[in-house]
């Protein structure tokens, strides 16, 4: 099984919105956020950031591409235990049906 | 219709109607979003010699057709209107989130005019705009209105661009605040929003931004944020922002300290960059859509005297106005400065200038302790700077002069001050001192909007045009010389007409800093946008059009070439030390090769019959004039 996680690093997200905005338009050709898979969680009075992810995300990882900052890894297995050393966090997901 | 929301509206808050309107092709042709549709209507909509603080001032809130997408740096936005500070056009724009809520919830701009009766604040949401009271959140700061504008809508992804008690109490220093911390609108912009008793607009929005080719335009971004990663700027910018920019001044003598009596900061050691990255910065944060985190949050630990405070949205001029300008080096006490203005939202810049050119004023016993009600405004002291940004807000003692700007402060002070203000057509500059980067001193006298280093933000004194860019701009290599000045007129009224043209766009100026800027970067993305085939010549031509449009407001408030000035210190008082000792900015040289490349007549001010016909602007100027007959 080849299976692939989203890794971020809170460090170097810088909350710039450019993943959900890249996803939105992959996926559902519109620049939406509230289309996308992956969300961005801007604090709403400290404007610091955090990512989501909520069901339906294919892995297509156009996210990790428009991310010039390389806070984003679509990482195989073999490499979470050293992404989970190194400070690297699994993008979270939403609970079952809950809407991003 | 991809890339624009497609209408605007325009609301009478005397009367409270709303109508919506849809955006005319012309205008997108000729003015292409933002910052150009705004010069277009202001000039059209706004009787000439309108009171700007009066009903018939119309303020004017428009993004472009970036904005909400994944284009670099699309979630700005712009706001322009006649200002109060100096009579003429000023259009401001900003960062943050708002721009892009703003375009989602369903508009490209909103023209609000008149005055309300009542305080009001506006709910622009889902092709709806309301006009809700706002008589609960007069008397608040920006950061208090967004937190409360949410609890009460229940959402807290509303975005706010409001007023503090700056705006409130009509200082012409008052700015708008987007996000807490976006500031746009020097020359009063917030004042003007008091005017009309309108405390904030809210914008949220579910459409999201259409776009002509989803697949195109991630391709475009991708291209320009790989060559936006090869600028030297790049990695300075997203590790520190522009908070290292001292080192650079300090090196050529040319950081306005003690209100530009002096270019080098003997304290600037204690609250540079690297004081503030080290002690207090948390991290680095980027407005929307921006490959760019030169911004930042941070926190403040308690003094004795003092709580604890937070922030956001350092920069260079944080360090620069408060502190250099000002002669202090606490940076404790100069982030609470920082705080303090975006709370009430008064500019960063004309107002610790403006309490500089006060301490210059006390130094030089102009102003005596009976005139500053126990306040002593003395180099360096920290405390006084921040009781005298909280009394300019309050408009309190000495501090209801101190809203009105260095250039009304001089006139109501008088003895001589007149020979130590620093503003070009009453707008203060930042500090950095002109007499250092003359480049920067003659766009401080020609920008449209008084002493805007934004305006031109001619790049050639840092760091340096290529040989090829050289070339676009029609210059020589002479240009990069920091203290020559052959070329720099040209290479000023080629920079104002660039920055035009990507203010309508929306462009961050950092972003498109150096190769980014020129149109050759922006017809692809605009295509993958919008669909529609702007050429390179058409984008130049953008630009040259809005900043001449400005300028014809300007001369039909009033302005003669007597105005593309400097103050007396930068034209005839050479700084003392450092590497650009024993300079003056040698403005009329660059003046005069300003106005040929412009093609403007040097007694009227005006734009020749040829340029106005070759921006198809020959309609907006009277034929037969008095500033006809010069040509």
């Amino acid at each position: 099984m080849n299976e692939h996680v989203l890794f971020f690093s809170l460090e170097r997200c810088s909350g710039c919105r450019r993943c959900e905005l890249a996803c939105s338009l992959q996926n559902a050709q519109v620049s939406d956020p509230s289309k996308a898979f992956i969300r961005t969680l801007v604090h709403p009075r400290l404007g610091t950031p955090s990512l989501v992810l909520r069901e339906g995300c294919q892995g297509c990882a156009t996210c990790v591409t428009v991310c010039n900052l390389e806070a984003l890894c679509h990482a195989p297995e073999e490499e979470w235990g050293d992404l989970l050393a190194s400070g690297w966090i699994p993008v979270p997901m939403l609970p079952h049906g809950m809407e991003g | 219709m991809a890339g624009y929301a497609g209408k605007y509206a325009v609301v009478d808050l005397s009367t409270g109607q709303v109508t919506v309107h849809p955006l005319e092709e012309m205008l997108i042709a000729n003015y292409v979003g933002a910052r150009g549709f705004i010069v277009r209507w202001l000039y059209d909509r706004m009787p000439a010699g309108a009171d700007p603080l009066g009903p018939d001032n119309p303020l004017i809130f428009a993004v472009g057709p970036l904005t909400g997408t994944l284009a670099p740096s699309s979630g700005r936005w712009t706001v322009g209107t006649k200002a109060p500070q100096t009579g003429f056009m000023s259009v401001g724009i900003g960062g943050g989130q708002w721009g892009a809520h703003f375009k989602w919830a369903g508009f490209d701009a909103l023209i609000i005019t008149g005055q309300s009766t009542s305080q009001v604040y506006l709910l622009v949401q889902d092709d709806r705009i309301e006009i809700l009271p706002a008589d609960h959140l007069w008397g608040k700061d920006n950061t208090e209105t967004e937190s409360l504008i949410r609890q009460e809508l229940g959402n807290m992804d509303v975005h706010v661009a409001s007023i503090g008690q700056g705006g409130e109490n009509l200082s012409p220093m008052a700015t708008i605040i987007a996000d807490r911390v976006r500031s746009a609108g020097r020359g009063g912009l917030g004042a003007v929003m008091g005017s009309k008793r309108l405390k904030a607009v809210a914008a949220y929005g579910t459409g999201g931004a259409q776009v002509y080719d989803p697949q195109a335009l991630i391709q475009e971004t991708r291209r320009m944020t790989a060559r936006l990663m090869e600028e030297r700027h790049y990695e300075t910018y997203s590790t520190w922002g522009t908070t290292l920019f001292l080192d650079r001044y300090t090196e050529s003598g040319g950081l306005m300290t003690y209100n530009a009596q002096k270019g080098i900061f003997p304290l600037w050691r204690e609250m540079d960059g690297r004081v503030y990255v080290n002690q207090y910065r948390r991290g680095q944060s980027a407005c929307f859509a921006c490959p760019i985190p030169c911004s930042s949050y941070f926190g403040v630990k308690s003094t004795p005297k003092l709580p604890s405070v937070y922030g956001e949205a350092v920069s260079a001029s944080t360090l620069k106005e408060p502190g250099a300008r000002c002669g202090v080096g606490d940076l404790n006490l100069i982030l609470r400065a920082h705080i303090a203005l975006d709370r009430y939202g008064l500019d960063l810049i004309s107002t610790p200038a403006t309490i500089a050119f006060a301490m210059e004023a006390y130094e030089k016993g102009i102003l005596s302790d009976r005139d500053t009600g126990g306040v002593t405004p003395r180099w360096g002291d920290g405390h006084a700077v921040l009781e005298l940004i909280r009394r300019t807000a309050d408009r309190e003692g000495l501090g209801n002069d101190l809203a009105l700007g260095s250039r009304a402060c001089s006139r109501l002070w008088g003895k001589g001050s007149d020979r130590f203000r620093s503003d070009s057509k009453g707008l203060e500059p930042p500090a950095t001192d002109p007499r250092a980067y003359p480049s920067w001193g003659l766009g401080y006298a020609t920008s449209n909007r008084g002493a805007c280093h934004m305006r031109a933000y001619s790049v050639c004194e840092f760091g340096g045009l290529n040989e090829e860019q050289a070339e676009r701009v029609g210059v020589y290599m002479e240009v990069n010389q920091r203290l020559a000045w052959r070329g720099k007129g040209r290479a000023v009224a080629f920079f104002e007409d660039l920055r035009a043209m990507g203010d309508s766009l929306t462009n961050c100026r950092f972003v498109a800093r150096n190769e980014l800027a020129f149109p050759e970067w922006q017809v692809g993305v605009l295509k993958a946008t919008t669909g529609r085939e702007f050429t390179v010549k058409d984008l130049y031509l953008v630009g040259e059009r809005i900043s001449n449009l400005e300028r014809l407001f300007n001369l039909r408030e009033g302005l003669t070439p007597a105005d593309d000035t400097l103050p007396p210190r930068y034209l005839e008082e050479p700084l003392t030390e450092g590497a650009s000792a024993g300079h003056v900015v040698p403005l009329e040289p660059m003046l005069e090769e300003y106005y040929a490349a412009r093609d403007w007549d040097q007694t009227s001010g005006y734009p020749s019959p040829a340029k106005l016909k070759q921006l198809g602007l020959e309609g907006d100027v009277e034929e037969g004039g008095d500033h006809m007959e010069q040509d």
